[in-house]
């Protein structure tokens, strides 16, 4: 099982970068590249360089008055008016350049979008997109333009599909979800670390779309230190039915990776085998019921050598179909241990003597899976009652 | 928060002179469980679905259309209303939900009934104030009870740029104790939280982490 797959991506895109001690930093991507590459796994006719994405293609997914401010915000990051629109705070301050950038990730998602519906991949992986939380005049949790949304409205437009969402990053994709929450054509499914103890706060089981989307957002809040098999019991329960029920043209994948134990920013204690199963999954799920369509963005993920570089990895080797081995060449340790703030791996996969002892272990599971099949029961029965 | 800004003024009434089987039909064709009973917007007394079921067990299978026909709003309304004035506090219209165990109060200015504010409407207008509508990190404390804290902490949080969306203090577990919940507009709080730490005080959630995970 596999299909061809691109890789869309240019060194450009690491101009999305608010200010050095960020914890969005574009050092991700460059060392999740050179990983790929120093692994064998990325040739050079597997990469398409992302496109810009233009003005009229912004507009799909964001206000007007919020796409000039944002454009005046990159040439004077002082302006007062920003705060109105969420930029200028400690989480998405204002970078020279701004629109330019923010223009290319949402750029790099249409590309990857399009070599899918033009029939030149079957997959297509944009590590720079997954900009899940910014809304239509609203930066969010270091989102300027919603990648995601501006390519699910272009490729909804000019196809006329119908697409499947599905966020694994700890944060809740709100942004995603608010935007298509009366839409019926794309339904939206969010795994998270529970709003009661996570930023953005929202994504409750109770969250399920409004008018004619209704049924087609699903959410599954999951408990502080929620491990590898709680989380991937919840992800089987939910996607594979909803997917066969939904029958879509396309499925995106936005695949933060910021649920991983080191992550300092939430309370999600996955390993990276959760990486590498999720991915596989959605790629089995595509084959079987999307002609094997599938997009795969980035998103969260603030540790980057320990966890970013290895989870995306394994996310482009398991979309282009190519088995990955269990240590990292010690060209790249070297290479980055200069940078790194920690030792920087040896190996692509945890060791299993980092088991992290977690207390009520079982209690989280429960709840977890409680929610899970709660979350999917009232979209199933939408789903099949018009399908 | 005054009554008057989340109270309903669209007010369905009853007359008392109205049959039960009417004042039924009422309720369930507006989707409401209360019905004011007025005479010329003077408000006489309050009738709810509680009220009814009591004077016939069997409304339900509609076994005794007579009965619901022959009896009268003004024989089984309660008399004794609990009300609040459009300029009362929110907070004072949730005590009187929360002490008489009712699920509404008609609002009542110069003897008319102007508006009415249920159970649902005081818990969502809290649920807005608490900013849940609104994207947030939820932050909670344990402060010394004396003078500054919240002052002390708000200082921090404004250091860091962060606005924040809503704040509740209240008295903590003990007495010389109180907790404070805020609702950040932040997606990244550790620096604050470190700083709040640092100025000595302590953080109840986020919890922060077991050191176990590096070996
Ligand atoms: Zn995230």
């Amino acid at each position: 099982m596999s299909g061809k797959a691109v890789f869309v991506y240019h060194p450009d895109l690491e101009k999305y970068y608010f200010k050095p001690e960020h914890p969005f930093n574009p050092t991700r991507l460059r060392i999740t590249v050179s990983l790929l590459q120093e692994l064998g796994l990325l040739k050079e006719n597997d990469i398409v360089t992302p496109r810009l994405a233009s003005m009229e293609e912004l507009l799909l997914a964001h206000d007007q008055d919020y796409i000039r401010a944002v454009e005046k915000l990159s040439n004077n990051c002082f302006e007062e008016e920003g705060l109105f629109f969420g930029i200028g705070t400690e989480d998405n301050p204002a970078f020279s350049d701004m629109h330019w950038a923010s223009s290319l990730v949402v750029g790099a998602t249409l590309t990857a979008g399009e070599e899918i519906m033009e029939g030149r991949a079957d997959h297509a992986v944009s590590i720079a997109g997954g900009l899940h939380h910014a809304g239509r005049r609203q930066a969010s949790g270091f989102c300027i333009y919603n990648d995601i949304n501006v390519a699910i409205r272009y490729l909804c437009h000019k196809y006329h599909i119908r697409v499947f969402y599905i966020d694994t990053d700890a944060h809740h994709g709100d942004g995603v979800q608010w935007e298509f929450y009366e839409d019926p054509n794309v339904l939206t499914v969010s795994f998270h670390e529970s709003g009661r103890f996570l930023f953005p706060g929202t994504g409750w089981l109770n969250e399920r779309g409004k008018k004619e989307g209704y049924g087609y957002c699903v959410n599954v809040p999951l408990e502080p230190f929620t491990d590898d098999n709680s989380f991937l019991e919840c992800f089987r329960e939910v996607v594979p039915p909803l997917i066969e029920a939904f029958q879509p043209d396309l499925i995106i994948s936005q695949n933060g990776c910021d649920g991983h134990f080191y992550d300092s920013l939430t309370h999600i204690n996955l390993s990276i085998s959760a990486f590498q199963e999720i991915p596989r999954l959605v790629h089995q799920l595509a084959h079987a019921f999307s002609g094997g369509k599938w997009l795969a963005v980035g998103g969260g993920g603030y540790d980057p050598f320990r966890v970013v570089a290895r989870a995306w990895v394994l996310l482009w080797a398991e979309a282009a179909g190519l088995n990955v081995k269990g240590n990292i060449p010690l060209s790249w340790q070297k290479k980055w241990q200069k940078i790194s703030p920690c030792t920087v791996p040896q190996t692509l996969f945890d060791s299993p003597e980092v088991s992290l002892s977690v207390p009520r272990c079982q209690e989280i599971a429960e709840k977890n899976f409680r929610a899970a099949s709660q979350a999917v029961q009232d979209t199933l029965i939408v789903l099949n009652k018009y399908i | 928060m005054i009554v008057e800004n989340i109270m309903n003024s669209k007010v369905i009434t009853v007359h008392p002179d109205n049959s039960v089987a009417q004042a039924i039909d009422l309720m369930r064709d507006n989707n409401i469980r209360h019905l004011p009973v007025t005479t010329e917007g003077n408000l006489i007394g309050i009738i709810s679905d509680r009220d009814m079921r009591s004077v016939s067990p069997s409304i339900l299978t509609g076994d005794e259309p007579e009965l619901l026909i022959n009896t009268k709003v003004k024989d089984i309304m309660q008399k004794q209303v609990i009300t609040v004035h459009p300029l009362d506090f929110l907070e004072e219209a949730a005590r009187l939900i929360y002490e008489y165990k009712v699920g509404c109060l008609p609002v009542v200015s110069q003897e008319r009934v102007v508006g009415i504010i249920t159970e649902a409407d005081v818990l969502r207008s809290m649920v807005e104030w608490v900013g849940l509508l609104q994207p947030g990190a939820h932050l909670e404390l344990e402060l010394p009870n004396r003078p500054g804290m919240l002052a002390s902490v708000a200082g921090i949080v404004q250091r860091h740029g962060v606005n924040i969306i809503s704040a509740l203090l209240f008295p903590g577990k003990m007495d010389n104790t109180q907790t404070l919940i805020l609702r950040l507009k932040a997606l990244d709080i550790r620096m604050i939280i470190k700083d709040i730490e640092a100025e000595g005080h302590k953080v109840l959630w986020p919890l922060q982490r077991e050191p176990d995970y590096e070996r």
